[in-house]
């Protein structure tokens, strides 16, 4: 009989590094399982939206897809753990916390689970950086009255907190709102400044991590169910496979980007100590309004942190 | 006979609405420019409310524009038709409008009440209830559906075939 | 490729069967995911999520500003100034319509909208000083045209949707093709009139007459300024431009100019839901029937298809633009961008087509089509201005097709023409 389909919808370009990450996964899977199951990647956003992937793959109307992790914060608040600033913010704590099997890992698929979609592998992207045009952003006072594009309402408390005024601009805006000034400074990860030529329009660069950003595969509960447990197999295990491959990756292509912002010009600006204390001081009240939103899982989350970072 | 009247009542108020809707996203928008740029205080709430206004907006107007024939349709062949052929033509559009209407209709609430019953929200910065747009569809193509009804029911009781109504674009 | 052919059989007969074009589209789309065994949510969420977008909230805007502007009887202000400075000239009525025209343009995203509202008044008055009337009713339909080639554009929005393209750059885009199009329009007109026996010059406006026409389109050309001063400087998005031109055009003429009636406006803001409503259900219709066959892969084939056929962009170009100008003798123009550029969108990708420059080039076509006989808006909705037959306007539209592809000929070998503006912004 014919071949099962995974059809995956992404909403990235066809060479981005997480549309090439879900081409390695084809073709394992392909390989494995001979060809009885069959892999058709939707990529450049045709079938959905990033904003709609989690209930698309939950509903069943597709097999399986790729959200930003935070696309789930409507369904589940406590995802938004990975945005809360100055808490994941080093790559060594973020590999820990997105291990398979950890804490954190565990109860945030657990809650996903819940909406109809299984998390097959966890995406890196890297982690949010700060750029600004004119003065550097290194402490929270440089933020105050500053227009900054944030990609989300964590990050928008967060520079609320420090006394900026937060935009939303999406990603493919962004390079005109900077190059027009329609606002001050932003965020975005390191590969962004390189794709999107960003060093264009701005002139520093700050390395905060104040947050990570974190894509997850997802298929459909069940549709898995309905597989066959050597089928599951073959998924787990390219699944575990591609994951390593671009947690591997994604070190370099910032690595890379950082070395063509600063090539390009940029001016780069690392946090002392010091100075990241002074921003994890004044985004307690983001902390505070992430604990109320995010209820027990997200107390349990922040506890399951703090034992990563002894 | 009373009854079609009442509903082109509803149809007709409902289209009035979604004029005002369209009018209050002109405001907003406005009001949002200004705020950012003289007031350097860009506001959180008007790009969500205005698409909110926009689903709004279409789709509880989109029984409007069938009672009204405004819809665009490619009017060529139908012109040459003899009139009873016509309405036959008339009424078959409206038959597959219906069993358009109906399968968004259905499925689509299928989806609000999903929506409804998780209490899911935006998770933007509004972070306002999912179900407060996604309503729209039942509701929009649900009335949709009803009017292709009604229309179907005021073509046996007037077998005019439909004027070709020329609107500015 | 067989698929390809039989389902747009089948879209055409349902077309011409008479089916609403955005009810045909949406319809068969649900049928092709219905018999592809997909899920039967797809298709609510794909209207959902074809209209929950920031980006088309600028065509009920545009709408509404335009609507309120011919209300307000603008056109008449336009067409009064700009015959004042150019009516004496040799063919200066229909320079001055076409001037007209150009200047509507830039506050309207229609083209529908610029030929009712400059047709209005022109065309009774250049059939009363002798232009013959095939030629009037062609200029007015062509004319109006220049609706969506300069910004605002309401094609040029949805095709940024499709393509998710930057509008910004679309709009800039525009502005040098639209002018090239003004040039030629006044260039022909001219020569028109010189061979034209029954032509009767005007007489020279005076000073005073110039000046006080040219005050009274004062607010008008301030309007195009901050819409297009505003969009260049980054002052607002395109969407947000539709809004505070809207709401600029509604103090104008309420509160300085005083003449828009309580009536006026009322129907002003009847006649953009209509429109609105009409227009972005082809949208979302056409959005079911775009993720249907990219799920039967129809797009990934049809480009392999072209790549195969032909191997160079101008063969491909070619072909493109002839197809276009077929189906747009029958296609209403916005359905054939919406069917049209999905199809297309993996092939520009093969050859390295800048989307930006093959949008201008499709605007132009969709020009054509908006003035082609059969199915074209623009010569409808002339003849309603013009009491005229469709054969009558049809008889006048075909030196301006022939300028419409002539520019598409120059956009195509000088690329800088559309590209300039945008990439020295
Ligand atoms: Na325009
Ligand atoms: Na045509």
């Amino acid at each position: 009989d014919a071949a099962k389909k995974l059809r995956i919808t992404i909403q990235v370009p066809l060479k981005n590094h997480l549309t090439q990450n879900l081409l390695e996964f084809k073709k394992e899977v392909e390989a494995e399982s001979k060809g009885e199951l069959e892999v058709e990647i939707y990529h450049s956003a045709q079938l959905y939206k990033d904003k709609e992937v989690p209930r698309a793959v939950g509903s069943g109307a597709i097999e399986m897809g790729v959200a930003s992790l935070t696309r789930f914060s409507g369904a589940i608040p406590a995802v938004e753990l990975f945005y809360l600033p100055f808490v994941l913010n080093s790559e060594e704590l973020v590999k820990k916390a997105t291990a398979p099997g950890s804490k954190v890992r565990t109860l945030i698929e657990d809650e996903i689970q819940k909406t109809g979609s299984r998390v097959l592998w966890w995406q890196a992207y890297g982690m949010a950086q700060v750029l600004s045009n004119g003065d550097v952003i290194a402490v929270p006072e440089d933020m105050d009255g500053k227009k900054v594009r944030v990609f989300g309402k964590t990050l928008g408390k967060f520079v609320q907190s420090a006394g900026g005024v937060p935009t939303l601009i999406s990603g493919s805006e962004q390079f005109l709102a900077y190059q027009r000034g329609i606002v001050d400074a932003g965020m975005t990860g390191l590969s962004g400044v390189k794709s999107r030529k960003l060093y264009q329009v701005m002139d520093w660069l700050t390395l905060t991590n104040h947050s990570d950003i974190e894509f997850v595969v997802l298929i459909n509960e069940k549709f898995w169910e309905g597989l066959t447990g050597e089928e599951q197999q073959i998924i787990t295990t390219a699944a575990q496979k591609v994951e390593v491959a671009l947690r591997d990756k994604i070190s370099e292509v910032e690595a890379d980007a950082l070395a063509t912002a600063r090539k390009e010009g940029m001016k780069i600006r690392e946090l002392s100590p010091e100075e990241v204390i002074m921003w994890q001081e004044t985004v307690s009240p983001v902390i505070d309004s992430y604990k109320a939103d995010a209820g027990e899982i997200g107390v349990q989350l922040l506890l399951a942190v703090d034992e990563l970072k002894k | 006979m009373q009854l079609l009247g009442v509903f082109d009542k509803l149809t007709r108020a409902l289209g009035v609405v979604s004029a005002w809707l369209f009018f209050v996203i002109g405001l907003i928008v406005t009001y949002e420019v200004v705020m950012r740029y003289v007031f350097n205080a860009p506001t959180i709430w008007v790009e969500e409310i205005s698409r909110m206004l926009l689903l709004w907006g279409i789709f509880t107007a989109s029984a409007f524009v069938l009672y009204n024939n405004d819809l665009i349709r490619i009017n060529m062949l139908l012109a040459v038709l003899p009139d009873p052929l016509r309405r036959v033509m008339d009424i078959v559009a409206y038959v597959f409008i219906f069993g358009f209407a109906a399968f968004i209709a259905w499925w689509g609430g299928v989806i609000a009440l999903d929506v409804w019953t998780t209490n899911e929200t935006t998770g933007s910065m509004l972070n306002i209830p999912l179900w407060w747009s996604e309503i729209v569809i039942p509701i929009g193509f649900g009335l949709l559906a009803v009017q292709c009804v009604v229309e179907i029911i005021r073509k046996f009781i007037d077998p005019r075939p439909l004027e070709t109504k020329l609107e500015l674009h | 490729m067989l698929e390809v052919i039989v389902i747009l059989l089948v879209l055409f007969g349902l077309l011409f069967a008479g089916i609403p074009i955005a009810f045909a589209l949406g319809g068969l789309g649900v049928l092709l995911l219905y018999f592809g065994d997909f899920s039967s949510l797809m298709a609510p969420q794909t209207l959902y999520s074809a209209m929950d977008s920031f980006v088309l909230i600028a065509v009920p805007l545009f709408l509404l500003m335009s609507n309120i502007l011919l209300k307000a009887g603008v056109g008449r202000d336009l067409f009064s100034a700009a015959q004042a400075w150019v009516g004496h000239l040799p063919g200066g009525l229909a320079v001055a319509t076409v001037l007209s025209c150009g200047v509507f343009a830039a506050v309207s995203g229609s083209s529908v909208a610029t030929a009712a509202t400059i047709g209005v008044v022109s065309i009774p008055e250049m059939i009363e000083r002798g232009y013959s009337r095939k030629f009037a009713l062609g200029l007015l339909a062509a004319g109006g045209t220049l609706g969506i080639l300069i910004p605002p554009s309401i094609p040029m929005i949805v095709y940024g949707v499709v393509t998710e393209e930057s509008i910004l750059d679309m709009f800039l885009a525009g502005i040098g093709p639209g002018i090239l199009l003004i040039i030629l329009f006044c260039g022909f007109s001219m020569l028109y009139a010189k061979f034209d026996k029954r032509f009767q010059m005007q007489p020279k406006a005076g000073w005073a007459e110039r000046k006080l026409s040219t005050i009274r389109t004062l607010p008008t050309l301030v309007l195009v300024i901050i819409m297009l001063g505003g969009l260049y400087a980054g002052i607002f998005t395109p969407s947000e431009a539709g809004g505070v031109g809207f709401v600029c055009a509604l103090l104008l003429t309420t509160v300085i100019q005083r003449r828009l009636t309580w009536t006026d406006f009322k129907e002003a803001l009847i006649d953009s839901m209509k429109t609105t409503v009409t227009i972005l259900l082809i949208v979302a219709g056409a959005k079911i029937f775009g993720k249907a066959i990219t799920l039967y892969q129809l797009p990934q084939e049809f480009s392999t298809l072209i790549a195969d056929t032909f191997h160079s962009q101008g063969y491909m170009i070619l072909a493109i633009c002839l197809s276009l100008l077929v189906f747009g003798l029958f296609l209403e123009a916005l359905s054939m961008m919406l069917i049209m550029v999905p199809l297309l969108l993996p092939t520009l990708l093969v050859f390295g087509v800048d989307p930006i420059w093959f949008g201008i080039i499709f605007v132009i076509m969709i020009e054509c089509a908006l003035i082609t006989p059969p199915v074209g808006l623009n010569i409808y909705v002339i003849q309603a201005v013009g009491k005229a037959t469709m054969a009558e306007v049809s008889a006048g539209v075909w030196p301006f097709v022939l300028l419409m592809l002539l520019s598409v000929i120059a956009v195509y070998f000088f690329p800088e023409i559309a590209l300039y503006i945008p990439f020295s912004a």
